[in-house]
């Protein structure tokens, strides 16, 4: 009938289970996902990522002469689509996820990249690092064509080919 | 499988609608009919007299680009041999009217208020008024019309809350100290409950008060990415809408997903029911005021969140779906770990429900409190640990196998005392049988790849994705456009199961309705504004209970 | 009146004062343990609770008059009434004349408590009153019956074993009269569903919360003390005590019985107006009973 006494025995061989929280540290699996990290170095500024992110926190943004890929982590939600999508593995995915912060600007990380400027109607179309790598996956293509963005150089073939013909 | 004995069974419905409409599609899982908007009340009939059907979901949608017509789907479900029945019926574009069926089929209620609101559906016969949208909501704008995007809507509609609160510099005026403790606070929903004495003699409901618009939001998001908006419709079993999206995009586009995700799958989905399962036990030993039971029963809980989190990623919203498959995998290592944290849990909640559940007031107060007759639970096509704590062996698992579900044989957990305690007695003897399942899975997994390598969207095919969620069926309806849905339709559990708490409330004792309301396990959105309507003095007193709800007694103790 | 008397009664009064609040952080602790938690980082914990609520500003939604007057009145009265009790367990003399007046004292708060939830502007609280009412009408009858069943009990002979059972059994049923009006789960139901209705004290904040909860935690301790009057008073009769060792027995009983309590009310659940109702008649009824029937049945 007292069953319920019995609870008693329980509590004492189970003991104290929450932990000081946040003077102790967080309990977390080597699985966890947490806010990702990008790394400057590999990244070319493809924006892959980008496209793939469900909340948007990933955009690459072109500012003057510097293509922009920033990472909000306030919208993240930690699903690691970006990096599973990134060519160039660039993306880590951390275990941090305590990341609140007084200072706004303190969620936003930004990686710049250089760009270049289309060598006919100087609109900015692509950063450097990935014409360079697009160079050397496409020798035979002509350097004189992958430095125009792609609306002059859509016009430049087509005249090519006209003028060839 | 058993079809031919059981087809039969449905066989004069199958030539009936056959006959009344000689524009049907049959799939797989289900048979599409196109009815004239005259012979729509003819087919609910008929449908709504033969036993053993269910209105599963109600998905009204704009197709006026496409086709030139609105379109309402009708979605049945022949449970017992686990085929579908879609009711589709074109309505002009100019004036769009349809009869309502809810007086013959209990359970279209909500669906046609919703599809009034949001599309601009009219039903004759019926008079309407707002239910999901906001009473500030601009005149005769339809959110899910195809002519507004996300961003015209957020132009068009700023709610006048905010207005409001700058007008009187809210922030800056009122201070309100609520104390060094926290006060109560769950999902904002609205019940008036009518009382007379300690007894409640009637209730009503008043809800979407926070209708989010993620229907509208995923037509502008691509493929992928929907599975992750999907899963944030439920802040506690997200995985089965995710789940339901894909398996409704799979269907729709004849994908074939690998045998190993649909492992994981339900795998993962099982692991989710047990700690759905053990939150609301938790929270239901709370609304007992046994809170040493609470306490318990959320540690033996917290093993299986750590659990989730090692196989998915994170502890809730696990982000493991995309169509096609799953995102990762188990390996043998994770498979080990994973049968012995399930055996502790096993070993550990089987030793302390038996204690909860002597204690005597948990005892009195779950039996014969809530009753929700069999009949009425039938009519309203009732789903999940509710319809099956009255006796109905609703299960989706069972109904419309699929993902791992397909590959065993499964027995739904069924009480027949249709009071709380039945409820209960399902829900803590589904954690048991998830255990099972899920090292039964874990011994199954096949070989193979966990998703297919790639697959092409195609527009305007039609599936049905549906998942036994916790708290019962979760059905998603989509309609397939070029690179994001077109139009995808969600029904939760708790859509179908709350306007069956009114009948339970009948005749409770105030002091039970809570327990009573969270016994369909409403995601616990229900008791955050109550308004207490006296019936001997008809007096209406209406207190906005979050500000007030200082849990007093907490303090003493 | 002697020296050690003399030292005796402003003790106790001083623990009276003092004890409530950090027995009730000791009860968080314990709570706590029974339900693996690590609880409250201190058993002071609930002293500076109090103090720090009572250090608020205040804020009333109630008529002020009614708060304050009620609140302080019943203060004073618990203080009284701790007084009294510190003189009647340090002079170790027990009549029926200081049984009746701490009975009447405490009466008297709980009606006044009474009047401070009735004045209550807040429906639900209405509800919780009337719940809480419903409850100490009926345990108030039992508390007194008990009472007066123990100090009777106490003046038969005590001859025989029958003698001392009857004690034992009065004790007893004193001693659940007493948990019943302690107010502690199940038996919480002026507080019990804060979704739905709810106490005077969703009214409260700051300093009246403050002063509500440590007069309400110094009733519990008075409450507690009451039933181990008698059993000083029994002591008192067998062997010699110093004042002092005596009035410090007490205390440390009494807070046992209140830590004893805690445990109980930290393994049952709540229970319902008219279900409490039920269980509590069927219980006094059962002890008046058996009592009788002891009495009359078993003769020496
Ligand atoms: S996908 Fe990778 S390489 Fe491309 S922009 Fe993102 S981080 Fe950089
Ligand atoms: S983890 Fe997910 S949400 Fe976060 S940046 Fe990557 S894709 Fe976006």
């Amino acid at each position: 009938m007292v069953k319920f006494v019995k609870v008693l025995p329980i509590a004492a061989k189970i003991g104290t289970v929450t932990i000081r929280y946040p003077y102790a540290k967080p309990i977390v699996t080597d699985s966890f996902r947490g806010a990702i990290e990008v790394d400057p170095s590999k990244c070319t500024g493809c924006g892959a990522c980008t496209r793939i992110c469900p909340p948007k926190a990933l955009s690459l943004n072109i500012e003057g002469g510097t293509a922009i890929l920033r990472y909000f982590v306030g919208r993240c939600i930690f699903c690691g689509m970006c990096a599973d999508i990134c060519p160039e593995k660039a993306i880590k995915i951390t275990k941090e996820f305590e990341l609140a912060s007084e200072q706004v600007s303190d969620l936003y990380i930004d990686v710049e990249h250089e760009v270049v400027t289309c060598r006919k109607c100087g609109s900015k179309f692509v950063t450097s690092k990935l014409l360079n790598k697009v160079e050397q996956k496409l020798s035979e293509f002509s350097k004189e064509l992958l430095s125009l963005c792609p609306r002059c150089r859509r016009v430049e073939m087509l005249s090519k080919q006209v003028y060839l013909r | 499988m058993e079809s031919l004995s059981t087809d039969n069974e449905f066989e004069n419905l199958y030539s009936y609608l056959k006959k009344i409409s000689n524009r049907f599609v049959e799939e797989e899982d289900h048979l599409r009919i196109v009815v004239e908007n005259e012979k729509l009340r003819e087919v609910a009939e008929v449908l709504s007299k033969t036993e053993g059907v269910f209105l599963r979901t109600i998905a009204a949608s704009d197709e006026r680009s496409v086709n030139g017509f609105y379109k309402m789907y009708y979605v049945f479900g022949l449970d017992r041999i686990h085929r579908n029945i879609v009711v589709e019926v074109p309505l002009d574009a100019e004036n769009p009217v349809i009869p309502s069926i809810a007086d013959i089929v209990k359970a279209a209620d909500w669906y046609e208020r919703e599809a009034h609101d949001l599309i601009g559906i009219k039903f004759s016969g019926r008079i309407l008024h707002r239910f999901v949208l906001p009473d500030d909501w601009p005149e005769n704008v339809y959110p899910l019309r195809k002519d507004y995007t996300v961003q015209d809507l957020v132009k068009l509609y700023r709610p006048e809350i905010i207005a409001k609160a700058r007008e009187v510099e809210a922030e800056a005026a009122i201070i309100i100290p609520i104390g060094p403790y926290h006060p109560a606070l769950h999902e904002p929903e609205y019940f008036e409950l009518y009382v007379r004495g300690e007894k409640v003699v009637g209730a009503r409901y008043v809800g979407f008060m926070v209708h989010r618009g993620i229907e509208k939001l995923a037509e502008s998001m691509k493929y992928d990415q929907v599975p992750f908006l999907a899963e944030r419709i439920c802040g506690i079993c997200g995985y089965v809408h995710s789940t339901s999206y894909c398996q409704a995009v799979e269907k729709a586009l004849k994908i074939h997903v690998p045998e190993r995700a649909e492992y994981i799958r339900s795998i993962v989905l099982e692991i989710e029911r047990i700690h759905s399962h053990l939150l609301w036990l938790g929270v239901a030993l709370h609304l007992l005021g046994y809170d040493t039971g609470f306490m318990h029963v959320w540690r033996i809980r917290e093993q299986v969140m750590i659990l989730a989190e090692m196989l998915t990623g994170s502890r809730k919203t696990y982000g493991l779906n995309i169509v096609g498959g799953v995102r990762r995998d188990i390996d043998r290592d994770k498979v080990n770990k994973c049968v012995k944290v399930l055996d502790s849990i096993a070993k550990e909640f089987k030793e302390f429900v038996e204690i909860a559940m002597s204690v005597p007031q948990v005892k009195s107060r779950l039996r014969g409190t809530g009753l929700l007759p069999r009949n009425e639970a039938a009519s309203l096509s009732l789903v999940g640990p509710t319809v099956r704590g009255s006796g109905i062996p609703r299960d989706v698992r069972r109904d419309y196998p699929y993902a791992a579900y397909k590959y065993i044989d499964f027995k739904p957990v069924v009480r027949t005392e249709c009071d709380n305690m039945a409820r209960t007695e399902v829900r803590v003897e589904e954690v048991f049988q998830s255990i099972e399942l899920v090292k039964n899975f874990l011994d199954r997994l096949p070989g193979g790849g966990i998703a297919v390598d790639s697959w092409e969207p195609e527009p305007y095919r039609f599936g049905i994705g549906a998942v036994e969620a916790p708290r019962g069926e979760v059905i998603h309806v989509i309609v397939t456009g070029r690179y994001s849905p077109y139009r995808w339709r969600v029904r939760a559990p708790t859509y179908q199961n709350l306007p069956a708490v009114p009948i339970m409330l009948r005749d409770v004792d105030l002091a039970d309705a809570p327990i009573t309301i969270a016994s369909i396990d409403p995601c616990f959105s229900c008791t955050d504004r109550a308004l207490i309507i006296n019936i001997e003095k008809s007096d209406v007193r209406d207190v906005p209970l979050v500000a007030l709800s200082l849990k007093g007694s907490r303090l003493l103790r | 009146m002697n020296l050690s008397t003399l030292i005796s009664i402003p003790i106790s009064i001083l623990l009276y004062i003092f004890l409530p609040p950090l027995l009730d952080g000791v009860e968080r602790k314990v709570k706590a343990d029974i339900q693996s938690r690590i609880g409250p980082p201190t058993i002071l914990q609930t002293w500076y609770d109090i103090l720090k609520l009572i250090s608020k500003e205040v804020v009333l939604s109630m008529n002020p008059r009614y708060v304050v007057l009620t609140l302080s009145l019943s203060l004073t009265m618990l203080i009284s009434l701790a007084v009294t009790i510190s003189y009647s367990i340090s002079l170790l003399n027990l009549d029926m004349y200081i049984v009746i007046t701490v009975l009447i004292l405490l009466l008297a708060i709980h009606s006044l408590y009474l009047t401070l939830y009735i004045f209550s502007s807040n429906p639900f609280s209405i509800v919780g009153t009337f719940r809480i009412a419903t409850i100490d009408i009926l345990n108030e009858a039992g508390l007194v019956a008990f009472a007066i069943l123990t100090a009777v009990s106490i003046s038969i002979s005590r001859a025989s074993p029958r003698d001392y059972l009857l004690i034992a059994i009065a004790l007893t049923a004193l001693a659940i009269a007493v948990y019943v009006s302690q107010r502690r789960l199940p038996y919480d139901l002026h507080e019990a569903e804060p979704e739905l209705a709810s106490g005077a004290i969703i009214e409260f904040s700051g300093a009246v919360l403050g002063f509500y909860i440590y007069s309400h935690l110094l009733e519990r301790y008075i409450l507690a003390s009451i039933p181990m009057i008698f059993v000083a008073y029994l002591m008192s009769s067998t062997l010699y005590l110093n004042p002092v060792i005596a009035m410090l027995l007490i205390h440390i009983l009494a807070s046992s019985i209140y830590l004893l309590y805690a445990v109980i009310s930290a393994l049952i659940g709540r229970s319902r107006v008219n279900l409490a109702v039920k269980t509590i008649n069927f219980i006094y009824f059962l002890a008046i009973a058996i009592w009788l029937g002891v009495y009359i049945l078993w003769n020496p």
